[in-house]
């Protein structure tokens, strides 16, 4: 407790008017609370009240320093009647020297305002019957606390009155907002505050002084009390204040302001409302099938909201129609987007959609069939992704290699797979071992095929597997093959002569692994004669095709032949038959100087073939003879004719120079397709020792012995007979 | 034959040299075939042996039937049988009408009738008179013999015919000509090659059912006697040697051509294929046959040498070849 009084002529009192004090006396002491001073008479005595119509109090204690003795009679107050005895003595009270006149003086104020008045205390001397007076000044003041408030919103004041409610403004959750409390003495003393207290717990005081704290007159005590919310709804608190003694209540109220989205999602169908933190079902949808979903999203709540961001997640999911992040949403607004929701992949799907704080799991089944391919590499299966690619390990061009290639339907509806081939044109990659088109994959089932590499040149090659639209790439590399062995090219029947049909055969002298094709090609060196167009094999031309089994030597010809026939013509000269080798793919083996069989066939002697009777007459006819000379020239005709018995021909053996006809054939153009045949038309007429009309001088002739001659020697003999043969004639 | 006068000399009217000079030489030609893979009459440039097939003489045909003396053939062209005259040089080609007969068809020896099979009419017709003035004969129903048609032959000039039907029970060899009934020369399950000597005379049939060939003597008329019969295994066609002493009979089953003396049908020798028959169609005036003939290209004919009997293929490449 502060002093309450307050001796305001002391000064004066001690060394202004001493004559006096030895005039009367008296020894003041009063006492304000804990302080006590001396005052002699005529002194102010300053009492403080706490508060108005609180009372407070001045002990006096009057202590007669006379000689005589005194009776106080009398205690007067004077001034506004808020003075007076608190504890009046007991009056008439006499004291001799040294004796004390103790009381107390109240005051109680009635407004705050400054009062003073007088006491006068009346006293006798008793020795000389003198009554007399001691006074004293008396001044009463008081604080007058004025409690208001302001908030932060608009400053304004408000008086807080205990018991009513301090309203804050209504405050976003995680915002704050502050009320001012001001405490301004209005008074005449100062006031004191000997208590702040704040409950609630969203309620802090923020500014707040030490308490007891002194409010002087004129001055304010100001604190703060902030009010900061971390949810939504209404707190109360309370704001104690104990002023001049009295505690004062003052409740304290604050909403906190916050928003309330609601959601809806609309579909073609229906509209439902979607609680946060919730599974929201869709309707199965079928692969590829685009199904829309209108999202709303209002805000009931009665503070702004603001959403900050909205996605999804989720296979299919794809947000549309999305304003512009952040949104704030006022009390009552709303904002919309749409939820596209395509599947690409059957099977089950959750789709987890994000608007702001709250999050929402759609959950849905895709329907439709789902192709996971797979190939084997050794033992490993290996999955393949789509567009993906399949590599074959290097393989020797002409060899093949394997690899397994599945199909499975992960799924929920059957898959029907109608296209599987490969893409690439003229590829060494096949498709093996299929199914029949199209195929019905199950859910849950596979189908497998495979996939032949088969490289036909060296170097890397790819390819492209195409299995419905899906496209797989498909590489490889072939690596040279194995040399080719020696090999062995032989005529079947050993030496060749013209007008032979003779088989050739090649061997290879070891066993090669791949299979091998190849062909045979004839060339011919006519010498300086002309080639002879019938020198072809058996299948025409001049070139034949042939095929050697992997792991045997034996080449094959026209399928099933272990030899490759040709003709060798009429015409003498050598016949050049050189191989080539390849496989079956076109890698090309042949030697850079291949062995090559030649076939000579000699110039020889002429050699007749057939000769018949072409024309005939009573004394005439014609012979026929065909034959060849294999260095096309011939000399001579050489017929020895019998006659039948009785028919006598002078010369039997005529000789013909056949020189110039032989030459003309020969060197004409339209011999050129013969090599070196001929056919000789010999016209004879025949004159008989008898002119008789009825004899068929033809008949006389029973045969003739054809021979041939030229540079190489005589032909054989061809025998025609000729007995008869008129009548054959057509 | 001519009676010979004796004593006789003779002695030949021109110098030697000149007969040499006289000579003419050319090229041999062994004959024309319908070549399948290039739908041409192409010739058989050379001799078997040494020969080749070369520029085709007609072409765009669906099919020919080339005369044994290889100068004319009737071929197929757009639906229509047209007359090929003159393959040796520049052949001329006249219509023959539709082409309602086809199927099997025959020539006579002398290569001046020729005569075909319709199986949708049964009825077979024969064309006389070729090649100068073809002319149609009426046509004989082969319907009321039962059976099945399997081969025909023509005699000489086309004076009659003969069809082989094929059948167990109405099989046999019919002698047939125009304004007659068939006449039933000899039963024969399943008669295949037929054929007349050169005059037309001896005929000869191969039945595949029995693996036998017989000659049936004298068949200017419709009353052979002296039938003669000889073992052929799968006989499939058979051909008479241009002065008559050998036929020829080419079988499946030894993969051989059997080379019989004609008029005694003795076997004299027996040739070997490397390949196996088809039939047996002289190529040109009963010198020289051929055996099979390629349905695809690249493959060659196979020819039989009729004198001493030998079997050589003829290539057939394409014509801009070799």
């Amino acid at each position: 407790m502060r002093f309450s009084v307050i001796v305001l002529a002391a000064f004066s009192w001690l060394f202004g008017a001493p004559s006096k004090l030895l005039a009367q006396p008296f020894e003041i002491r009063v006492q304000t609370g804990d302080a006590i001073s001396v005052v002699g008479p005529g002194s102010t005595i300053l009492i403080t009240a706490n508060a108005v119509r609180q009372q407070a109090s001045a002990n006096v204690s009057i202590t007669y320093r006379g000689t005589g003795r005194i009776t106080f009679s009398q205690l007067d107050f004077f001034g506004a009647g808020n003075f007076g005895a608190a504890a009046a003595p007991d009056l008439p009270h006499s004291i001799a020297g040294g004796g004390v006149l103790a009381f107390r003086i109240g005051y109680t104020p009635v407004s705050s305002n400054r009062v003073t008045g007088r006491l006068t205390i009346h006293y006798i001397e008793e020795n000389t019957g003198q009554a007399n007076t001691l006074q004293l000044n008396l001044e009463g003041i008081a604080p007058n606390l004025l409690i208001s408030y302001s908030l932060q919103t608009d400053g304004n004041a408000f008086p807080a009155t205990p018991g009513t409610k301090i309203v804050f403004s209504p405050t976003q959750v995680n915002a704050e907002t502050s009320a001012t409390i001001t405490i301004a003495n209005r008074g005449s003393g100062p006031g004191l505050v000997s208590q702040i207290a704040i409950t609630g717990a969203l309620f802090q005081p923020q500014g707040l002084p030490l308490t007891p704290a002194f409010v002087e007159p004129g001055q304010e005590l100001r604190f703060a009390i902030r009010y900061a919310p971390k949810q939504a709804g209404l707190s109360t608190g309370n704001l104690r204040l104990v002023a001049g003694g009295t505690p004062q209540d003052y409740p304290l109220e604050a909403a906190a302001a916050a928003p309330t989205f609601v959601y809806e999602l609309a579909s073609s169908t229906s509209t439902v409302a979607i609680s946060p933190s919730s599974r929201i079902d869709i309707p199965h949808t079928n692969v590829g099938v685009q199904r829309i979903l209108r999202v709303s999203v209002r805000n009931t709540g009665n503070g702004q909201g603001q959403i900050g961001t909205i996605f999804i997640t989720g296979q299919g999911f794809q947000l549309t129609e999305v304003p512009p992040m952040p949104q704030n949403l006022e009390p009552g607004a709303s904002l919309h987007f749409n939820i596209d929701f395509t599947p690409t992949q059957p099977g089950q799907i959750i789709g987890r959609l994000r608007i702001g704080a709250d999050s929402f799991e759609f959950a849905t089944t895709s329907l439709g069939p789902r192709l996971l391919y797979f190939y084997t590499a050794g033992d490993t299966t290996v999955p393949l992704a789509a567009g993906g690619g399949v590599s074959f390990n290097p393989q020797q061009a002409g060899g093949a290699v394997r690899r397994e290639f599945f199909i499975r339907n992960e799924g929920t509806t059957a898959a029907i797979v109608s296209g599987i081939e490969i893409a690439t044109a003229n590829s060494p990659f096949t498709v093996i071992d299929l199914p029949g088109l199209p195929v019905t994959i199950e859910p849950g089932a596979s189908i497998s095929f495979g996939i032949r590499f088969a490289p036909t040149a060296v170097g890397a090659v790819t390819a492209s597997l195409r299995i419905e639209s899906e496209t797989f790439a498909l590489t490889g590399s072939g690596t040279a093959p194995p040399p080719l062995p020696d090999y062995q090219l032989a005529v079947v029947n050993g030496t060749v002569q013209a007008f032979q049909q003779p088989g050739v055969g090649l061997e290879l002298s070891a066993p090669y692994a791949l299979a091998l094709t190849g062909a045979l090609t004839l060339t011919i060196d006519p010498q300086g004669l002309s080639a002879d167009p019938a020198v072809q094999f058996l299948s025409g031309g001049r070139t034949i095709a042939f095929s050697i089994p992997a792991g045997s030597k034996q080449a094959i010809f026209g399928g099933e032949a272990a030899e490759a026939r040709l003709q060798t013509g009429t015409v003498a000269g050598n016949l050049l038959i050189t191989p080539s080798f390849a496989t079956p793919g076109g890698v090309n083996l042949t030697p850079e100087s291949p062995r090559t069989l030649t076939l000579n066939v000699p110039r020889s002697a002429p050699r007749l073939l057939n000769s018949q009777i072409v024309s005939s007459g009573r004394n005439s006819f014609s012979i026929q003879v065909t034959g060849f000379a294999t260095d096309r020239t011939l000399n001579t005709l050489t017929l020895d004719f019998t006659t039948v018995q009785g028919a006598n021909l002078p010369t039997a053996r005529h000789t013909l120079n056949v020189d110039s006809a032989s030459f003309a054939w020969y060197s004409s153009p339209q011999s050129q397709a013969f090599g070196g045949l001929f056919t000789a038309t010999i016209p004879f007429t025949l004159q008989g020792g008898r002119n008789d009309e009825t004899i068929n001088l033809a008949d006389a002739l029973q045969s003739v012995n054809i021979t041939a001659g030229n540079g190489n020697g005589t032909s054989n003999v061809l025998t025609l007979e000729l007995r008869g043969a008129s009548a054959a004639i057509p | 034959m001519r009676r010979i006068i004796r004593p006789i000399f003779l002695w030949f009217a021109l110098p030697l040299a000149a007969a040499g000079q006289n000579s003419a030489m050319s090229g041999p030609v062994s004959g024309f075939v319908y070549d399948a893979p290039s739908r041409g009459i192409r010739p058989v440039v050379g001799v078997a042996g040494t020969a080749y097939l070369g520029a085709a003489v007609a072409s765009g045909l669906e099919g020919a039937f080339i005369a044994p003396n290889g100068k004319h053939a009737v071929a197929l062209r757009e639906g229509r049988m047209v007359l090929l005259r003159g393959l040796e040089s520049t052949a001329e080609e006249s219509d023959l009408g539709a082409a309602h007969y086809w199927e099997i068809a025959a020539w006579s020896p002398d290569s001046s009738a020729f005569a075909v099979y319709s199986a949708v009419t049964r009825s077979v017709r024969l064309l006389r008179n070729l090649p100068g003035e073809p002319a149609w004969e009426a046509p004989i129903d082969v319907s009321t013999l039962g059976g099945v048609l399997s081969s025909l032959a023509v005699g000489q000039s086309g004076r009659f015919l003969v069809a082989g039907i094929r059948g167990e029970a109405a099989g046999g060899l019919y002698w047939m000509a125009s304004g007659t009934q068939p006449v039933l020369l000899t039963t024969m399950v399943h008669p295949l090659g037929l054929g007349f000597d050169a005059d037309g005379r001896h005929f000869y049939a191969a039945d595949r059912a029995t693996n036998s060939v017989v000659r049936l003597p004298d068949l200017a008329s419709s009353s052979p006697s002296g039938i003669t019969t000889a073992s052929v295994a799968e006989p499939v066609g058979l051909g008479i040697s241009r002065q008559g002493r050998f036929l020829y009979v080419a079988g499946q089953g030894g993969k051989s051509v059997s080379v019989f003396e004609a008029a005694t049908l003795r076997q004299i020798s027996e040739t070997a294929l490397p390949a196996l028959a088809s039939g047996v169609r002289p190529l040109r005036d009963n010198l020289v046959y051929l055996l099979s003939a390629p349905l695809a290209s690249g493959e060659p004919y196979l020819v039989l040498e009729g004198h001493p009997g030998a079997a050589y293929f003829v290539p057939a490449a394409e014509e801009d070849h070799p």
